[in-house]
Order: structure tokens, then sequence, then C-alpha cells
């Protein structure tokens, strides 16, 4: 029992970083229709200028943040702007977007990996914090800022979503892209902004991450797949629903490692993925795909 | 002269990949990131069946190819209920899949350890040992197989792939069940890939998971992408330009791994690029947009 309930435990708290990464990947999905696989080494920047700016340059981490999280909002913005506003421009097909995205992220996690080597960094500072018990089941303290962040995240996106003018767009892009257009939204300006704060959501699941876990250069590939997947199973086209699908993910990975190696997580996160192919294309609560 | 007859016979069995994926790409318009793990199929199948039945290269280089061709059938049902974006996701989930499988599956492979000593093919009393005879012995399966493919993509079969990468709908409303043309094209494509794996694994003679990575799948995406994807000439081309570039980065004597990664960039580089500025390659008949 006591197993039990600590798997669980953790199994919410992998849930919520991996469902900031599935919203932020969902909301640039759903909004411009691209399948930015970039995002994952947009994850992966943000985990080293973590290390950049904490390590190196011993800011604390209140600063780290404020610095990174907008850098990795910018670096976002600016592969938006460089490789995708080109592309839309010549109104390219999403499979020439798809390898675009596919290059941008294999020349970025190669430049990260040519600049810090591929050994394992640590920005957890060795801070190994004694926890809290509740009950029989342990969580530690940065285990606690972790819910706390993404549950902020999640109610900001909310709020930006439904209230404001940029989001409201964001959502009629959502809908249907063309007629948001004829309709005097300007796309190009929202597909921006869109980017910026999708990227900001990956450098805050980056910092959450690299404050409990050593960073790799290729830590990128499996985050953004998880990522991928979960908006999938969620359903696309329903933001919030990715972040059910990144709690499922997170608990049948964390539930399997009970029965089967952990070597085989990202065999079953794609089985996740074929399950729900198969028996359900269109995800919890998805239009049909 | 050995260097030399070294990478060509590398660009050959690159060529054999690049033509599969174009089948795929170029033709009918499916964009997958699966070849790696089929060149890896293709490989592993070859290695164990000489290894431990003793099995002379031909037969074991057919038994790879079928086992290759129906798992590439088995994948292609689940994968092609979906469009576009959602297909590539699940060819993605595959090569990962696969390559797991490779690294974790010891007891058959040996993992990450590889497989060693695998007998250099012997063909009708000839055992083919040299690099110029090798050589030879790959030239002969790249001529073969170019041969069938232009002969398949001048075929009335041929000509269905292009309107089906066209439009579908046109396609199906004049009669053709485009998904059982997409299932064949998986196969054939898949079945290609293993013949480039056997010549790879019986003249490397040690295979381990490395080789059949996700990054190798981008490799072989930017030789179809550089040379120009809907052609023949294309992905040869593209197969000698990026297979023979980094030999001559080899003589500014870079350190290894400082090269590895320098390639991957270059790879990502390509991608990009040509996307941006030049969607139908240095030599393409289709332009992918």
């Amino acid at each position: 029992m006591q197993l039990f309930l600590q798997t669980f435990v953790n199994g919410i708290i992998a849930g919520f970083i991996f469902s900031l990464l599935a919203l932020g990947f969902g909301l640039i999905y759903s909004s411009t229709g691209i399948l930015h696989f970039a995002h994952g080494v947009v994850f992966t920047a943000g985990a080293y200028l973590i290390f950049v700016f904490a390590i190196l340059l011993s800011l604390p981490t209140l600063w780290v943040l404020v610095f990174v999280v907008p850098l990795a909002g910018l670096l976002g913005l600016l592969m938006n702007l460089l490789v995708y506003t080109p592309l839309r421009r010549r109104s390219a097909s999403p499979g020439v977007m798809l390898i675009s995205s596919l290059g941008l992220f294999i020349f970025l996690e190669n430049l990260i990996g040519l600049i810090f080597g591929y050994d394992i960094r640590v920005v957890s500072k060795g801070r190994v914090s004694e926890g809290y018990l509740i009950g029989s089941v342990a969580i530690t303290q940065i285990q606690i800022i972790t819910i706390l962040t993404t549950l902020a995240c999640f109610v900001a996106i909310l709020l930006f979503l439904k209230k404001t003018r940029f989001g409201k767009a964001a959502r009629a892009m959502a809908c249907d892209n063309y007629m948001a257009g004829i309709i005097g939204i300007d796309t190009e300006r929202v597909a921006h902004l869109i980017f910026f704060i999708g990227s900001c959501l990956a450098a805050v699941a980056a910092a959450l991450i690299s404050f409990d876990l050593a960073i790799r250069p290729d830590m990128g590939l499996l985050a953004v797949l998880i990522a991928a997947v979960a908006v999938i199973i969620g359903g696309v086209g329903n933001i919030f629903a990715s972040i059910l699908g990144g709690f499922l993910i997170s608990f049948v990975q964390n539930f399997g490692i009970m029965k089967i190696s952990q070597k085989w997580q990202g065999v079953i996160t794609f089985a996740v993925l074929v399950v729900f192919l198969i028996f359900r294309p269109t995800g919890f609560f998805g239009k049909k795909v | 002269m050995n260097y030399v007859f070294h990478v060509l016979i590398t660009i050959n069995i690159y060529i054999l990949l690049s033509i599969s994926l174009n089948l795929m790409m170029g033709y009918t318009g499916m964009i997958a990131l699966s070849h790696a793990a089929f060149f890896g199929i293709g490989a592993y199948a070859s290695a164990l069946l000489s290894l431990h039945f003793g099995w002379n290269f031909l037969l074991s280089m057919i038994a790879g190819v079928v086992i290759a061709g129906l798992l590439g059938v088995a994948v292609a049902i689940p994968s092609l209920r979906l469009k576009g974006d959602y297909f590539f996701l699940a060819t993605f989930g595959f090569q990962i899949i696969i390559h797991d499988i490779f690294y974790n599956w010891s007891g058959l492979t040996k993992g990450p350890l590889g497989l060693a000593g695998i007998p250099r093919p012997s063909l009708f009393g000839f055992s083919i040992r040299s690099y110029a005879s090798y050589f030879l012995l790959s030239l002969v399966f790249v001529l073969l197989c170019l041969l069938v493919m232009q002969r398949l993509v001048n075929s009335p079969f041929g000509r269905t792939l292009k309107s089906i990468r066209e439009d579908e709908v046109v396609a199906s409303t004049l009669g053709k069940d485009v998904k059982r043309f997409k299932i064949k094209v998986f196969a054939v494509s898949s079945a290609f890939c293993a013949v480039a794996g056997a010549l790879y694994a019986h003249y490397v003679t040690f295979i381990d998971p490395f080789s059949f990575s996700f990054e190798e799948s981008i490799l072989i995406l930017s030789l179809v992408i550089i040379g120009g994807a809907g052609s023949l000439r294309g992905p040869i081309l593209g197969a000698f330009v990026l297979i023979s570039l980094p030999e001559v980065m080899r003589y500014l004597q870079m350190p290894h791994s400082f090269a590895f990664q320098f390639r991957q960039m270059m790879y990502g580089l390509v991608l990009i690029v040509f996307m941006l500025f030049r969607p139908r390659g240095l030599i393409g008949e289709y332009e992918m947009d």
C-alpha cells in the first residue's frame, strides 16, 4: 500500500511536468497547426540556460528564472520568425514544416552538445532537502514547488485563453486558422505570441526538472515525444485535455516501473500511443483525426 | 584505394536507403521517420541468422527482407489510419521502440555491446573479403534495386502513387484503393531498407544499436531532401554528396566527438535550408510544398 501511494504521488508530480510540456506543445500545435518538434530542443536549451545562470554565473534561483524563461520564449519566437513564418508565407504543407522542425531540433541539440559536451550536468546544487512525510508518503520541497508552479502556469494559461484578446484570437485560430485571418485577426502576431508563451512553458518545465535531476543534451527527444503523445491521447483541439494526457502517460510510466524495468520507458510511452491510435484515435476529447 | 572503396560501399548502402525513403516520401507523399529502424531490422535479422544458424549471406538477407517487409505491413496497417502529422508520429514511435528493443533486449541483440564477428559473405564458392570485391557486391545490389525501383515507379503502379501524392481524394474517386497502395509502398520501402541492412551488417561485421538510431533516420531524410524527392537520380546524388562531404572534413583533423556533432548539425541545417530555399532539392522533380 505504501509503495502504491508513493508511486501515485510520484506519478502525479511527473504528470505535472509532462502536462506543462504538453500544454506548450499543444498550444502551438492547435493554434498554428505546426507539429513543433523543436519544442524539445527549446526545453533542452532552457535546462542548459539554467545551468549557465545558476551554476556558471551562480545567480539566485528566482533571478535565474527571470532571465531564462523569457530567453527560452525568445528562442521559440525566433524559430517561428526565421523558419515557420517564411514557410507559411509560401503556404508550405505541414510536411515541409515538420521536416524543418526536425532540422531545427537536430541542429540545436548538437550545437548544445558541442558547447557543453555530452556528460550529464547537475543543477540542483546538491541541496538534498529533507522533505515532508505525509502519512507514509515522502514529498520533497522541490516537488511541492513543482506542483505549485505548474498549477500557477495552468491558471495563467487558462486566464490568457479565456480573458485576453490574444487568447481569444488563439482559440479562434485553433478553430479555423483561415477563417480567423478573414475576420481580421493578425494571425502572424498571434502565432509569434503563442510560440513565445509555449516556449516559456517549456523553460519552466526544464527548470523544474533540472532542479531535481541531471541534465543532458539529448533530454529533449523523449520530452517532446511525451508532449506529442500527451496531446494526441488527450485529444487535439482541446488544449486542457493534453494535461490529462500528460498525467495518463506519467501514471502508466510510474506504475509500469513497478513491473517493467525503467529502460523500457520509451516503449511504454509509445505503447500508450499505439493503443489510443488503434482504439480511440480521437483521444479522450478530441475531434476526428 | 581500400579507403576509396570503403567510401563507395558506404555510399551504395545509403543509396539503397535513400531510394527506399524516396519511394514513400517523393512518390507517395508519406513522410516517415522509421527507416533506420527497418535498416536495423534487416541488419540484425541477417546477422543473427548467420551467427546462430550459419545461414549464408543470400539466404539470411532474403529472410531479413521478408521480416522487414512483413513488419512494414504490420506497422502500416494501424498507422495508415492516421494522416500527415499523426502518421509521421506513429513511424517516429516505431523508430524509438525498435531502437529500444535493439538496446534493451540483451538476450537477443547483446544490447549496447552489439553483435560482433558477423561473417563476410561467400557466394558460389567465392569468399568476398577484399574491399574491391565487396564494392562490386554492393554495386550489384544497388543496380538490381535501382532497376526494380525504376520499373516500379514508371509502371501504372508508380503513376498511381504519384496521383495519391498529388491528391488522395481524386485518386480514390478514380477507383484506386489508396490505403492498399500505401501499405504496399510501406512494405516495399521497408524491404529495400533491409537489403541495405544486410549489406551493412556483413560489411562492417559488427553492429550495435547506435547505428540505427533516430539520428540515422534524420540522415536518410536529409539524403532525400538534399538530392531532391520524387526522382530516382535525386536521392542517388544526395547520398553521394552527404556521405562524401564528411569524408572530406576528415582531412580537417577534427576530434572524433566534435566531428560527429558537426555532421549532425550539418544534416539539420540541410533540412532547414533546403525546405526554406529549395524544397525540390538539388536536382529533384517534385517540389515539396
